[in-house]
């Protein structure tokens, strides 16, 4: 096969090129010595072979080795980040291809609230068409408006898994306590933690749900647990305000209402004061999941000055 | 004076005068937006933003105008700095460039992980 062509120039390249080499022979005084001092050429042009060569396999095998090893480094700190990053997402809308990623490992009725969360996302143009742009771009939401669209895709998951007010509806019709929400959870396939804080914040009476995490001990000080979440009625808010309660001990005035051993406590008096400094007898009772433990209190009369029980600051 | 909605020029308008200038464009009284809107932007809210007393009106606003004026939504968010660079966002900060149901936010090398993940996840589907 004919190569292709490796040295036609016209005139005018040629004259420049042949003007530069005679002035390396000049500089070389290497005219009419044969063979050409190959060794003056290059010192004249200030020019070393290099003593490490890229032809050497030696280098050739230490860079490879080299490489290997930052590309394994690479890449376990890449498996690292998308272990940490799973780990931290339960549900993932993807604009591009209108499909939803959901975490199958938790259970079945945080796995319908997920995937309402994900639709809202969806559903709702002002965040959709964001994700989308994302998808193309080196931008994000700026961080406070990340967690607007977060609130509101979970307050679009909890319109559509209560069906407005659907469940306050039914949830009036049923006895007043704990039970109500925890038999509703199923009706309405949601979690026990969703349909205790629906029926906190849509009962017409006053009342507060605390969301607790599991007990825990500690040593010294005995069992605790700390506050997840407080959710309380519109009509408990004007009149008591909203708790500030951040753990609960034993000894606190919800203490005696924690599961420790059975699944749910008897209804249990204690005194709560409220935004105008009166004294209310109220009534608090628990319940525990394996992930949660929630504690429902409500008032039940006004006292007077005279009778004392345990009491809880509020507001 | 003739209302000037270029997109050159409003680069450099606040975004109070963008809308400003495109309603008059569109020869619409602020009673008019909060007609079509349904009030979901009211007249005295929509003044307040004209005269950029509301630097950073909720995005649901934001679409709401960009629907009636026929403007770009995305345009009008990333004015009223709801839009951010990737590169810009802090450790701790929330994350917002994928749409995630998580607890905890992700940093930025592991949220970019993540994109590439999904990249790579998309990429797979098309070829099986």
């Amino acid at each position: 096969m004919i190569r292709p062509d490796d040295c036609s120039l016209s005139a005018e390249d040629l004259r420049v090129i042949e003007r530069r080499a005679r002035d390396i022979l000049n500089r070389a005084s290497a005219w009419d010595r044969l063979p050409t001092p190959i060794d003056d050429i290059l010192a004249a042009a200030n020019l070393k072979v290099a003593s490490h060569s890229i032809f050497d396999p030696k280098s050739i095998m230490a860079f490879v080795e080299e490489k290997t090893a930052i590309a394994a480094r690479a890449l376990k700190s890449a498996g690292l980040r998308i272990k940490s990053a799973i780990s931290k997402v339960l549900g993932l809308y993807d604009a591009d291809e209108y499909v939803i990623h959901i975490d199958d490992t938790v259970t079945t009725s945080k796995q319908t609230f997920l995937k309402l969360h994900e639709t809202g996302h969806h559903e709702l143009p002002t965040h959709r068409k964001l994700f989308r742009l994302f998808q193309d771009c080196e931008k994000t939401l700026a961080p406070e408006t990340a967690d607007q669209f977060d609130r509101e895709a979970n307050n679009f998951a909890r319109f559509v898994l209560f069906q407005d007010n659907t469940f306050a509806q039914l949830a009036a019709d049923c006895p007043f306590g704990i039970k109500t929400p925890i038999n509703l959870s199923k009706k309405f396939g949601a979690s026990v933690y969703a349909s205790a804080r629906e029926y906190a914040r849509t009962n017409q009476r006053a009342c507060v749900v605390f969301v607790l995490e599991p007990i825990e001990y500690v040593q010294g000080s005995g069992a605790k647990a700390d506050v997840r979440r407080i959710e309380a009625s519109p009509t408990f808010i004007i009149q008591f305000g909203i708790p500030t309660e951040t753990v609960i001990t034993l000894d606190h005035a919800l203490g005696p209402v924690l599961p420790m051993y059975s699944k749910m406590t008897k209804p249990h008096s204690l005194s709560v004061v409220d935004l105008n400094g009166t004294n209310h007898e109220c009534l608090a009772e628990g319940f525990k999941t394996p992930y949660n433990i929630f504690i429902l209190l409500y008032p039940v009369r006004p006292l007077t000055g005279t009778i004392i029980i345990p009491g809880l600051t509020t507001g | 004076m003739a209302a000037d909605t270029t997109e050159k020029n409003a680069v450099k308008l606040t975004l109070g005068q963008y809308l400003s200038s495109i309603r008059r464009d569109r020869k619409m009284t602020l009673r008019q937006v909060e007609q079509i809107t349904n009030k979901d932007v009211s007249n005295a809210y929509l003044s307040q933003i004209e005269n950029d007393k509301i630097k950073q009106p909720s995005p649901n606003v934001l679409y709401a105008l960009a629907e009636i004026y026929k403007i770009d939504y995305e345009k009008l968010m990333e004015m009223a700095g709801h839009i951010a660079p990737a590169k810009g966002r802090l450790e701790g900060q929330r994350h917002g460039r994928l749409a995630t149901f998580a607890e905890h936010s992700l940093t930025p090398e592991e949220e970019a992980e993540l994109v590439d993940y999904l990249n790579w996840i998309r990429s797979r589907k098309t070829q099986t």
